[in-house]
């Protein structure tokens, strides 16, 4: 079946955004499925938890309905803003807990089929787990940092944007972030590694 | 740890996005379609026509529904009842309450002037 050309997953996202206002229900399914993946894999990454990473999402997408009449056309990027609602909301939430250590097999993703071998499976679920419990070690700022520059792979301009600071600040944050990871995966390094060797 | 043993933990956090649960895809579209609904209410054009009909409309959908309407209608022509027939049993009150009679006098401390 051909789509129409002005079919909203064919608009950007300020079109979509625009559509949307306008009382257009695709736009809503399709401004959905575009932005909550990544807002949700960042929440997660920044809080440890599922449950509280949906609210986090539902509230941001929420925030972005009720501004969608206002939307300036031309202005910010509707990404950078979600992200920018996202992080204020993390943060927030991460000031009022006193957090454990709480990243649990339930928080990551069960490995695809494509996997080689289910013990291989288990060893990249193993790494995973191991970076995710370091970066959940990391003070917020870096953990904020690192988390949108090498998992949301957004650009240090765009960072120093949703973080509010310069992007020699951003780039610093990074480095410390990166320093910080490296020292804390050191640890277990060889047992994560020992799969690459054989 | 190397740089690029670090690079390949990201690649691989990168390439499993988490999914979306159905139930958190709902609730999202239900506050889109929610807030749609509203935007086009208030956008609804009123009718110069129906002007009165319109502004008596919003007034009880203020004031809660036709439910709500008729409750508070029932009640007042319930009152306007009671007032022009009402029952035998009260029929020796009512006239206490509608004319001018003198009050009695009581006097709630009749001991106070034993001590004066």
């Amino acid at each position: 079946m051909q789509m129409p050309l002005d079919s909203p997953s064919y608009l950007d996202d300020q079109a979509l955004l625009a559509q949307f206002a306008k009382g257009d229900r695709d736009a809503a399914r399709n401004l959905t499925l575009r932005f909550t993946p990544r807002l949700m894999r960042y929440a997660i990454r920044m809080l440890s938890d599922r449950l509280e990473a949906e609210d986090v999402v539902q509230e941001t997408m929420l925030r972005l309905w009720h501004q969608a009449p206002l939307w300036q056309a031309g202005g910010a990027k509707i990404e950078t803003w979600l992200y920018q609602v996202a992080s204020h909301l993390c943060i927030d939430r991460l000031r009022k807990r006193k957090k454990g250590f709480s990243v649990s097999l339930n928080d990551i993703d069960e490995p695809g089929d494509e996997q080689p071998t289910a013990e291989a499976g288990l060893m990249e679920k193993d790494r995973q787990i191991a970076l995710y419990k370091a970066i959940d070690l990391l003070p917020e700022r870096q953990r904020q940092a690192i988390v949108l520059r090498h998992i949301e792979d957004l650009g240090n301009g765009e960072i120093a944007v949703i973080m509010g600071i310069g992007i020699e600040a951003v780039e610093s944050l990074i480095a410390r972030a990166k320093r910080n990871l490296a020292a804390i995966l050191a640890g277990r390094q060889d047992e994560l590694m020992k799969d690459e060797v054989h | 740890m190397r740089k690029a043993n670090l690079d390949d933990f990201f690649a691989q956090a990168r390439s499993q996005p988490p999914e979306v649960s159905f139930d958190l895809q709902s609730r999202i579209l239900s506050d889109a379609f929610l807030m749609q609904d509203q935007w086009a209410r208030k956008a609804a054009p009123i009718n110069s026509s129906n002007l009165w009909f319109d502004v008596a409309k919003h007034f009880f959908a203020e004031l809660g529904g036709a439910m709500s309407i008729s409750s508070v209608l029932a009640a007042a022509l319930s009152g306007m009842w009671v007032g022009f027939a009402p029952p035998a049993a009260l029929a020796d009150v009512f006239p206490a309450f509608l004319t001018t009679q003198k009050s009695d006098i009581f006097d709630l401390l009749p001991s106070d002037n034993e001590f004066q």
